[in-house]
């Protein structure tokens, strides 16, 4: 592919980084003010609490990258930042940029809380009534569809699950997405939710079945976060240059284990590495 | 403006349906109208989902290279998929191992059941007995389980990935693969999308009020809601210079592919349809036909009130002017809604109905519903056909549009 990828913006929130900044003060201390949280008009939390998740963990982290990329000024159609009389920033994006803008969102477990939901309201009471909400928000792909509508995406929106290298290979397709003009910036985002089922069915996976690669959470527990990235072919306001190799990954960066914790590392490796710390 | 898309041809199809196993079984199904609609199987007597109709496929037979301990432990739509890319390799003349010097082929997938089908079974006794449970059944549920057993398989050495945008997500697999093969990253791709009739489906849509008891009838005036069905279709994709090299039969081009989200809601589609016309016209766009030159569009027609509406709009919007809207069908009372195979089956009907100049019926259909002012297929109809488009959507607001094309030249 011609040209370069760069990152926009970024966000992250885990149990042990629930914000940005405080990651970038503990990789590259001296960048932190690029996280531009103060900046950042409050999301609407109680649209952000009714959501699943995994949802809110992404959209948490995508308002974040957004800021960083500086999209503030454009917006306008955003539905999760309060309303306001003049419109401000509100982390989303409006009509034209909206339908600019595509997404991958990448989760190794998917909606933990509302599959469980749903599957116990249809097995009681021989299905009688099983929850509708539960259902339409049981697919994967109700994470990154509750973040295009609370930010106004209207470009590609693809829920992607991959075998090996989720980091590198949702960057690759946004990459091609980018390449390809379907979108003039993705919105990448890693997310997967904790719970009691994940810790007790990854421990039998490791321990009847024989998985190797569940032993981590037996050993560690289940921990629960999002990425995410924005990228584009251009700078933009603070933008630098992505790096497709592993040496962007900061594994000494402690983070819980889940399915898509190795963006968190790849995260911190790109502020340490770009930040020159 | 949009990108032109560099055309990319399609050597080999592999199909699973109600209606039969294979191309050849479906799409002589689907020309005669056949009815095949049927109370599920695994609907417990007395129960709420007893007596509703559904797609249901006949059982596919253990490929003989897979033990049967494996195929025991596969999820439906892990054995669909399997069943699907065997048809679909022989057909486009190649061996079931990619050979050396096949260069890197490509995966791409998709589906939202993935393996449904076992772990509900496995929920069901967890939640009775959780040590007791048999863990088995959660060996191989996982939805990215597919790709490195097929990858394994055949040798598949490519970009590989699943697509779980429910109803849209094998038209996204297919575009994806579309979008690898002109950047490079390989030179032929196996696409497609598998799904398998599980309780928890089939119990979803009859909670949200959109199963239809007696089965689906898409742009009808009185349609009652949607069918639930399962099913599987690969594609064997390449580029163009790749399929000449080793002499391969094309059956068809994929020109333009797009890709919008309405934003809207959750399940419903936005009323007026403005992302979904969006895509329709960047995927024209893409493709460098214009909407008059469309002779067939397989609409995803699901038979609900909010998309056969939904659709109606957006494909009158996007066929303004000229000819107006072309020949329509949804096939989905043939095979029921496939989900996130529906894109990969459909598109195989598009290019069936380039290849035999059989325009497939919308069957279903008893009276017109006046408010939807479109030229519904409602008798057998043949006809030349050099382009077609295929629509889908989907939970979320997203949709898809693609084209394809009978022939295509270069330059053009």
């Amino acid at each position: 592919m011609s040209g370069k990828l760069f990152v926009q913006g970024m966000g992250v929130t885990t149990v042990e980084w629930p914000r940005l900044a405080g990651l970038m003060a503990a990789v590259a201390p001296r960048h932190a003010w690029r996280a531009r949280a103060e900046e950042m008009e409050a999301m609407d939390e109680e649209k952000v609490a009714g959501m699943e998740v995994v949802a809110a963990l992404g959209v948490r982290a995508v308002h974040e990258a957004l800021a960083m990329a500086g999209e503030g000024e454009t917006s306008n159609e955003n539905q999760l930042a309060p309303p306001t009389e003049s419109g401000g920033f509100t982390g989303g994006f409006g009509g034209a940029l909206g339908e600019k803008t595509g997404m991958v969102f990448v989760s190794g477990w998917g909606m933990v809380d509302a599959t469980v939901g749903y599957l116990e309201s249809m097995l009681a009471e021989g299905g009688k009534y099983a929850s509708p909400r539960h259902f339409s928000r049981s697919v994967y792909s109700s994470g990154p569809s509750v973040m295009a509508i609370a930010l106004g995406i209207r470009g590609p929106c693809e829920t992607l699950v991959f075998d090996d290298e989720p980091v590198m290979r949702a960057l690759a397709r946004a990459e091609a997405m980018l390449e390809m003009e379907r979108a003039e910036r993705v919105v990448v985002c890693w997310a997967d939710q904790a719970g009691e089922i994940v810790s007790d069915l990854a421990r039998r996976a490791a321990e009847k079945l024989g998985k190797r690669e569940y032993r981590r959470y037996v050993e560690e527990g289940v921990g629960q976060g999002a990425t995410a990235m924005v990228v584009a072919r251009e700078r933009g306001k603070w933008g630098l240059e992505w790096g497709m190799d592993e040496s962007f990954n900061l594994n000494t960066i402690k983070v819980k284990p889940f399915p898509m914790d190795a963006a968190v590392r790849a995260a911190a490796g790109w502020l340490a590495r770009t930040a020159g710390e | 403006m949009v990108r032109r898309s560099k055309a990319v041809a399609v050597t080999g199809m592999g199909m699973v349906t109600a209606q039969g196993v294979g191309v050849d079984a479906t799409w002589a199904g689907l020309c005669a109208r056949r009815e095949v609609l049927r109370t599920w199987s695994g609907a417990p007597a007395g129960h709420v989902l007893a007596g509703l109709k559904v797609g249901e496929c006949p059982e596919v037979a253990r490929p003989r290279d897979l033990p049967e301990r494996l195929w025991r432990e596969l999820a439906g739509t892990q054995k669909f998929a399997a069943v699907c890319v065997d048809e679909a390799l022989g057909q486009a003349g190649l061996p079931r191992v990619m050979p050396e010097g096949m260069g890197r082929v490509g995966l791409f997938m998709a589906t939202t059941v993935c393996g449904m089908d076992r772990s509900e079974k496995f929920y069901a006794q967890y939640r009775e007995d959780r040590e007791g449970a048999d863990v088995g059944l959660m060996r191989r549920l996982m939805p990215y389980e597919v790709l490195p057993l097929l990858a394994r398989r055949h040798g598949l050495e490519g970009p590989r990935q699943v697509c779980l945008s429910t109803c849209v997500g094998s038209a996204m697999a297919i575009g994806a693969a579309c979008d690898a093969i002109e950047l490079g990253e390989c030179e032929m791709a196996l696409a497609g999308g598998a799904e398998a009739l599980c309780r928890v489906v089939l119990s979803g849509f009859h909670a949200l009020k959109v199963a239809a008891a007696e089965g689906c009838r898409p742009f009808d005036k009185n349609r009652p809601g949607m069918t639930v069905g399962e099913g599987a279709a690969v594609l064997v994709l390449e580029s163009v210079e790749h399929a000449k090299r080793r002499g391969a039969k094309v059956l068809g081009y994929v020109r333009g592919f797009a890709a919008t989200c309405d934003a809207h809601h959750l399940t419903a589609p936005d009323p007026e349809g403005k992302q979904a016309t969006r895509a329709i016209a960047e995927a024209l766009g893409r493709a460098g036909v214009r909407p008059e030159e469309i002779d067939y569009v397989n609409a995803h027609g699901t038979g609900t009130r909010d998309n056969d509406a939904m659709e109606t709009r957006a494909l009158r919007a996007a066929f303004t002017g000229g000819k107006g809207v072309p020949a329509v069908s949804s096939t989905k009372r043939l095979t029921g809604h496939t989900f996130g195979a529906a894109g990969a089956i459909e598109a195989g009907f598009c290019l069936q109905a380039m290849r035999t100049g059989v325009v497939p019926v919308n069957a279903g259909s008893v009276e017109a519903d006046p408010a939807l002012e479109l030229p519904v297929v409602r008798e057998a109809m043949n006809k030349e056909m050099r382009h077609t488009l295929s629509c889908n959507f989907a939970f979320g607001g997203n949709n898809t549009a693609l084209v394809m094309s009978r022939e295509w030249e270069e330059g053009r």
